[in-house]
C-alpha cells in the first residue's frame, strides 16, 4: 500500500537539517495530511525525517510582546492553553472545528503552515494576525512573516534541508480577533470559505487597525490591504461594512473546481461573514 | 529492530518496511479488533491509544510508534475476559448494534475519560463526532459514557 521509505528519526536540530538533505527527504510531524498523501500516492518520499523527537519544538510560550508557538504544538495543545484561547480567540475557533478529536491531538501547527493549503485552518487567522514563521536550515535560523512564507497551494518558501521550527504572533494593545469557516457539514470538513478578523486598538475607532484574511478563494490565504483600509480608522455603519463586504469579494476568482463550495456561494457569503464577525467583535456602531 | 510495546506485551518488528501502524497491528501482531475502515482517518474505527492518547492508527506509520506503548480494544478486558467498565456500558446500553464502529468508539471514550474522567456532554459530543456510527446509535453512546463513568 505504501511504497518504501527510510524513516530517519533525529533528536538535534542540526541533524534534522542535515537529513532533510538527503535526495527526496520530508519533514514529518503529525502526518495527517501526509500520510493520506502517501496513501493516495501523491506523494511517494523515499525519506521521512520525523520531527517529532527533537526537543523544545512543542510548547505555547507567552511573552510580553508576542505568543510563540512551538512547530510540534497539536491542536489540542492550543484548546487546552486557556490563557492562548482567551488572548487571541480566533485560533481556539479554529481549533474547534479542525477535523476530529484524534486528529487534533496528532496535527501540528508547524505541519498545518507547511503543508499551505489555500484553505488550512490555522493559516487564515495566522496570516490575519501578522504571525512571523521561524526557520532553521544548514545555515541555521531565520524568520519570516507568514505571508512570504506561503508561495502557493502546497508551495512554501522552505529551502531545502529547512524546516519550520516555531510561529510567532505579535501582540499589540487591546487586540481582538476571530475567525469563522462555512463547511458542507457541521462535523468532520475542511473549510468551503473561511474569515478571520484582527482588530488592533479595538475600542478606539479613529486609532483602530484591522487585519484580514480569507481561506480557499486564492492560492494563499491573501491580505486585502485595501479593503483593510477602508474598515480602518473609522466609525464602522452598516453601510460602510456592506460597502467593505463588496470590495472584499470584487477582485476574487475562486476556481471553480472546488469540491467544496461554487465561486458564487464564497462571494455570497464572505461578506456576510465579514459583517458577522465585526459585530462579534463589537466594532460596530450601534 | 521496531519495539512495540502492545497491550503490554513487547513486540518486535521488521523496522524496513513500509505500513501504518493500523496495518502492523492487524496483520503481523494479528490484533483485529482494531478495524480497517476508510484509511483516510476520516471514520474512526482504526483508534488506538497511542502513549495513552486516543489515535487513528491509520495515520500514523508503524515506525513512528517505536519505543511506544499502544493499547487496543484487545488490551482492555481482564485476565478472565471480563469486560472493562466501557465495553460493559456499550453492552448494557446497546450502543453497539452491527458493532464496526465499537472498537474505534470504546478506544476513543477511554482517550476521553484518562483527559476528563467526568466528561460534559459536549466533550462526549467531541470525542466521538470523528467516529461514523451508520446504524446512528449516538444517543446510546451518551448514555453509555454516562454509565461507564458512574460504574468506574
Amino acid at each position: 500500500m505504501l511504497e518504501p521509505y527510510r524513516y530517519l528519526r533525529p533528536t538535534t536540530l542540526q541533524e534534522a537539517s542535515e537529513m532533510l538533505c538527503l535526495q527526496g527527504a520530508m519533514a514529518l510531524a503529525g502526518g495527517t495530511d501526509l500520510l493520506v498523501e502517501m496513501r493516495e500516492r501523491k506523494r511517494k518520499p523515499p525519506v521521512m525525517v520525523d520531527l517529532k523527537h527533537l526537543t523544545g519544538l512543542r510548547g505555547i510560550e507567552h511573552n510580553q510582546a508576542n505568543i510563540r508557538l512551538g512547530a510540534l504544538t497539536t491542536v489540542t495543545d492550543v484548546l487546552e492553553d486557556s490563557r492562548l484561547t482567551a488572548r487571541l480567540p480566533a485560533l481556539k475557533q479554529a481549533a474547534e472545528v479542525f477535523a476530529c478529536c484524534e486528529i487534533r491531538h496528532r496535527a501540528t501547527l508547524g505541519g498545518n503552515v507547511a503543508n499551505a493549503s489555500p484553505g488550512a485552518e490555522f493559516t487564515v487567522p495566522l496570516v490575519a494576525l501578522d504571525a512571523a514563521v521561524e526557520i532553521w536550515g544548514p545555515e541555521g535560523p531565520r524568520a519570516m512573516t507568514l505571508s512570504n512564507f506561503l508561495l502557493g497551494p502546497g508551495q512554501t518558501d522552505l529551502e531545502t534541508g529547512e524546516f519550520v521550527t516555531g510561529l510567532s504572533i505579535p501582540l499589540t494593545p487591546d487586540m481582538r480577533c476571530a475567525y469563522r469557516r462555512k463547511a458542507r457539514t457541521r462535523g468532520m470538513d475542511l473549510a468551503a470559505v473561511s474569515l478571520a478578523v484582527v482588530a488592533h486598538g479595538a475600542s478606539r475607532p479613529e486609532e483602530r487597525r484591522i487585519c484580514l484574511s480569507m481561506g480557499a478563494v486564492e492560492r494563499v490565504p491573501p491580505r486585502p490591504s485595501r479593503v483593510e483600509a477602508m474598515l480602518s480608522g473609522v466609525r464602522l455603519t452598516r453601510e460602510l461594512t456592506a460597502h467593505a463586504g463588496q470590495a472584499l469579494i470584487e477582485p476574487l476568482a475562486p476556481r471553480a473546481s472546488s469540491l467544496r463550495a461554487s465561486p458564487t456561494y464564497k462571494k455570497a457569503v464572505l461578506p456576510v461573514l465579514l459583517r458577522r464577525l465585526l459585530e462579534e467583535l463589537d466594532l460596530m456602531e450601534a | 529492530m521496531l519495539e512495540i510495546k502492545i497491550n503490554g506485551r513487547d513486540y518486535r518488528f521488521d523496522p524496513d518496511e513500509p505500513r501504518t501502524l493500523l496495518q502492523l497491528l492487524r496483520e503481523e501482531a494479528g490484533l483485529t479488533g482494531t478495524k480497517h475502515g476508510c484509511g483516510n482517518g476520516e471514520c474512526g474505527v482504526c483508534t488506538v491509544l497511542l502513549d495513552g492518547v486516543a489515535t487513528r492508527s491509520c495515520l500514523v506509520l508503524a515506525q513512528e510508534a517505536h519505543g511506544c506503548e499502544v493499547i487496543t480494544i484487545e488490551g482492555l478486558a481482564g485476565p478472565e475476559g471480563e469486560l472493562d467498565p466501557v465495553q460493559q456500558a456499550f453492552v448494557d446500553t446497546g450502543a453497539v448494534q452491527c458493532g464496526f464502529c465499537a472498537p474505534g468508539m470504546i478506544m476513543a471514550v477511554h482517550g476521553l475519560l484518562r483527559r476528563h474522567p467526568h466528561p460534559t456532554r459536549d466533550q462526549v459530543a467531541a470525542a466521538t463526532s470523528g467516529h461514523l456510527c451508520r446504524c446512528t446509535g449516538y444517543e446510546d453512546v451518551f448514555e453509555a459514557v454516562a454509565l461507564a463513568v458512574e460504574e468506574k
